[in-house]
């Protein structure tokens, strides 16, 4: 089967950056997976992520969806395949959690149209998947922190992506939440849709992800199955101190 | 397209624009002759004076009045959103200022004429976009809407300097007055060819502004947010924006500056309509009108001699402003 996202000889540098963010990357990302990212801050993760977006181009090599160049989708298309869930999000105006939510809607809305009914339901089943029915009322600006984070995955969510990128997406969330966004995100993969993650917590890797991709200064150092990665030297190389991973269960956990 | 009932709260908009209705009626009868309380049917069927002053002077002033104010406030709530920031208003960007020196400029230059001094004005109004544009696209630090606020401050400090040269070199008996009372906006010289002269524009900028409200909301969110959305923010934006400045040019260079709607008026529309533009936007249009009559209306009638426009809508509107922030917070986050 040929990969959902390609990274061919990726290079990106930050315009007055010293050096490269990205330099000679090559990754495939396998459709109906669960890709975590891991590495320590300031790896490339999230440039990464942002490439797969459209949002920030390549200085050199070609990012591939499905085969097709990304700058071979329309914006709407685009939009209608691959949902962001930002680490965070500066929220303005006061939009109720459900207003905010059917904004995910925009990529399936031609530029002067409203949303339906269909589109609210939609955006209604968002939020309960997202588990804040509670809060579909509310004034995003009043919410906490976690909270934040679920309704900006329930607007993803409402894109109806077939990748769903996630940058950090437990960084503000307490236990139970976590808990929380590793089930739901466990049953949108049951259903078909690919997800690639970003996380600095090898804990929220080890829970959720079939694949592995470490990246250590712009670079991959490893990818492939989470199992045979997902080991001491690997993580003591990655992060530079001593790790030992032990398994609790059937869950393998990092400690140092 | 339904209207889903996300944000209840409010009065229905019917009720608004009924009360704007009832508003440009009564604004009709208000003014000094014929007094009110001998307005009748009979009285306006015979008396001929009365007739030709309502007709050729009340009406397209009552109507120009409701154009303006739904244009300045509809354009301060479409550019907070755009530029994600609730302090921003039409000003910006250079527009004002530039229209007030382009009005300036004509008053000193062109001598006595309403037309070159409406026309100047629009087409400065537009290069101080303009200057803004280009100035924001050659900077090279910051993100695209900070890079084009800060060039709208500077192009309007130029432009604001360029005012003062004017005013010195003004002749003090003749043209200072008539630009310091320009400046301090009015509709005194208002009567059918001004308004019929800005009816198209403004009503192309509105329509363009509605039709897009929801899109709205989605480019209120910070830029990358809305292209994982789906759109090119840039471009969308330019749109809005070109909308946005032409409905602000059209009504500053009948009106000259007429501050606070813009920068109040989606406030209390945010307030009382919550914050999506759907419903906001349309609340903002009729309560800017509704507001900047009433500041007509007590302008031309309250003395015998007139109180500019843009004295009292700033006036009441910081007053307003002041008493929403003492209230309950100001309806945003920071």
């Amino acid at each position: 089967m040929s990969a959902l996202v390609s990274f061919k000889q990726i290079g990106f540098a930050y315009p007055d950056a010293s050096k490269p963010a990205l330099h000679g990357l090559d990754l495939e990302i396998a459709p109906g997976s669960v890709t975590a990212l891991l590495g320590p801050n300031g790896a490339g993760k999230t440039t990464l992520l942002n490439l797969v977006l459209g949002w920030l181009k390549p200085a050199d090599g070609e990012v591939l969806f499905q085969g097709r160049p990304l700058g071979a989708y329309s914006r709407r298309d685009l939009g209608q395949k691959i949902a962001l869930v930002p680490q965070s999000e500066h929220f303005t105006f006061e939009f109720t959690v459900l207003d905010y939510v059917l904004l995910g809607r925009a990529p399936y809305l031609q530029p002067l149209a409203m949303p339906g009914a269909a589109d609210l339901e939609v955006a209604r089943e968002a939020i309960a998947e997202a588990g804040i029915q509670e809060l579909t009322h509310r004034p995003v600006t009043a919410l906490s922190g976690g909270e934040r984070q679920l309704v900006l995955l329930a607007r993803a969510l409402a894109q109806q992506p077939e990748l769903l990128l996630l940058d950090e997406p437990s960084s503000h969330l307490d236990l139970a939440n976590k808990a929380r966004l590793i089930k739901i995100l466990k049953s949108l993969n049951n259903r078909g849709v690919s997800i690639l993650l970003s996380t600095h917590e090898p804990e929220v890797a080890s829970s959720l992800a079939s694949h592995l991709v470490l990246v250590r200064e712009g670079q991959v150092f490893a990818e492939g199955n989470f199992e045979a990665l997902f080991t001491a030297p690997n993580l003591e190389k990655l992060y530079g101190l001593p790790v030992e991973v032990i398994t609790v269960g059937q869950r393998k956990i990092a400690i140092y | 397209m339904t209207q889903e009932p996300s944000k209840a709260a409010g009065p229905n908009l019917f009720w608004l624009a009924a009360l704007l209705i009832a508003l440009i009626l009564v604004s009709f009868a208000i003014g000094r002759y014929p007094p009110l309380n001998q307005l009748t049917p009979q009285r306006l069927a015979e008396d001929v004076l009365a007739q030709r002053l309502i007709l050729n002077l009340r009406v397209p002033r009552v109507l120009t009045a409701v154009l303006v104010g739904a244009s300045l406030a509809a354009a301060g709530a479409v550019l907070q959103m755009i530029f994600g920031n609730p302090l921003v208003e039409p000003g910006f960007l250079g527009v004002s200022q530039g229209a007030g020196f382009g009005a300036a400029l004509a008053i000193i230059l062109l001598a006595h004429n309403f037309y070159t001094t409406q026309i100047l004005a629009a087409v400065f109004a537009f290069l101080g976009l303009g200057f803004s544009y280009l100035i924001a696209r050659r900077v090279r630090f910051g993100g695209w809407i900070l890079r084009l606020i800060l060039a709208g401050i500077a192009v309007s400090a130029l432009f604001s300097s360029g005012l003062g040269i004017l005013k010195y070199v003004a002749d003090p008996l003749s043209q200072l007055p008539e630009i310091t009372f320009w400046l301090l906006g009015g509709l005194w010289a208002v009567t059918w060819p001004q308004f019929i002269s800005i009816l198209p524009a403004i009503l192309l900028g509105l329509a363009v502004l509605l039709l897009m409200r929801w899109r709205l909301n989605l480019l209120s969110l910070n830029d990358q947010t809305a292209f994982s959305l789906g759109s090119s923010p840039a471009r969308e934006r330019m749109i809005l924006l070109v909308a946005a400045v032409l409905i602000t040019a059209a009504s500053v260079s009948v009106a000259g500056m007429v501050s606070w709607v813009g920068l109040l008026v989606p406030h209390i529309a945010r307030r009382i309509y919550g914050a999506d533009a759907r419903h906001m936007l349309p609340a903002s249009m009729l309560i800017g009108a509704i507001f900047t009559l009433i500041c007509d209306d007590l302008g031309r009638s309250l003395f015998t001699g007139e109180i500019p426009l843009g004295i009292l809508t700033s006036l009441i509107g910081a007053s307003l402003f002041l008493y929403l922030m003492y209230r309950r917070g100001s309806g945003l986050s920071t």
